[in-house]
């Protein structure tokens, strides 16, 4: 200790604070986890594309696994008919509406309808061959967080024919 | 990862920006440098989050801007040639009392606030100063004559 009351073996020669360094290294790593996980796309909003087929029709998903708070984002459903379907409806799991701004669907259905809290479009009759593409624009409220139900049904009126099973995480 | 090429490209922006605007400028501002700063931030921060509220935005946003900050700082310090690019050099504003008319009018500094300077140094004259440098940091040093 010197008369300015300074700790020289501390402050000079780092006496006691050898490891600092290599903590601070650690934080700089430490901060590259966000980033790297941002730049994979494992922290939003990347699209994946889920589907299933059924002896009727051919049902795909496109949308985001991961969201965060305030995004917008987009769904795109795609319908391939194998054989008539005469009433074909979309019924929309929970997620779409709960902690979610539904902005447009394209094409809009011809009516409208709900089954709990899931949400039934109906469309008009689909020939084999034929593709129905609905796209849907959304954004996440803010304060919404955690799983959501978004899967996605094809029934004929009140028959299912296809089901795509997806959830959508929101982070907080 | 939007939100992380955003804040990317935005960083390198702003390093061209503060470079082309001069350091004597960031580091003498008057209300109106504050208040445009002030509009530079809310921008940036549009274009950077967007519609994104969310915390793990936040996080992921400030982790690169900081991640770029000791990227550039290390570059500049392991390799020489980069330090004028990253910070900018010294600039020699005056020599044995004469001012250096050429050094001034580049960096927009008139021999006014030269002056202006030097007193707030308790230097009175410039004939008494042997180098008036103007740092990179935006200061200006002078160091008087013996």
């Amino acid at each position: 200790m010197t008369a300015d009351g300074l700790d020289l073996a501390r402050l000079r020669d780092l006496e006691g604070r050898r490891g600092y360094a290599w903590i601070r290294r650690g934080l700089v790593v430490l901060l590259a986890v966000p980033v790297v996980l941002g730049l994979s796309g494992a922290l939003g909003q990347e699209t994946i594309t889920r589907s299933t087929s059924s002896p009727q029709a051919r049902l795909e998903l496109d949308a985001p696994r991961v969201l965060r708070g305030g995004l917008m984002w987009r769904a795109q459903i795609t319908v391939r008919a194998r054989r008539t379907i005469r009433h074909p409806r979309l019924i929309l799991g929970a997620g779409y509406v709960a902690g979610m701004q539904l902005n447009t669907i394209e094409p809009s259905p011809a009516s409208e309808a709900n089954r709990g809290p899931r949400l039934v479009f109906s469309y008009d009759r689909l020939s084999p061959g034929d593709e129905l593409v609905v796209y849907l624009q959304l954004q996440v409220n803010p304060t919404t967080s955690g799983g959501q139900d978004a899967t996605v049904t094809l029934d004929d009126e009140t028959r299912p024919l296809a089901r795509v099973e997806h959830t959508i995480t929101v982070l907080s | 990862m939007d939100i992380v090429l955003r804040a990317f490209v935005v960083f390198f922006v702003l390093l061209v920006v503060m470079r082309a605007v001069g350091r004597r400028e960031l580091n003498t501002m008057e209300p109106f440098d504050v208040i445009l700063l002030v509009v530079i931030g809310d921008l940036v921060q549009q274009g950077v989050t967007q519609s994104d509220y969310s915390l793990t935005g936040a996080v992921m946003v400030i982790a690169t801007i900081t991640l770029l900050t000791i990227g550039t700082s290390y570059l500049s310090f392991r390799f020489r040639r980069l330090r004028p690019v990253l910070e900018g050099e010294p600039l020699v504003l005056l020599q044995d009392g004469r001012p250096i008319e050429r050094n001034l009018r580049r960096e927009r500094i008139t021999l006014e606030e030269l002056r202006s300077a030097a007193r707030q140094q308790q230097i009175g004259s410039l004939e008494r100063v042997r180098l008036a440098i103007l740092e990179t940091d935006g200061r200006i040093s002078f160091i008087p004559a013996e």
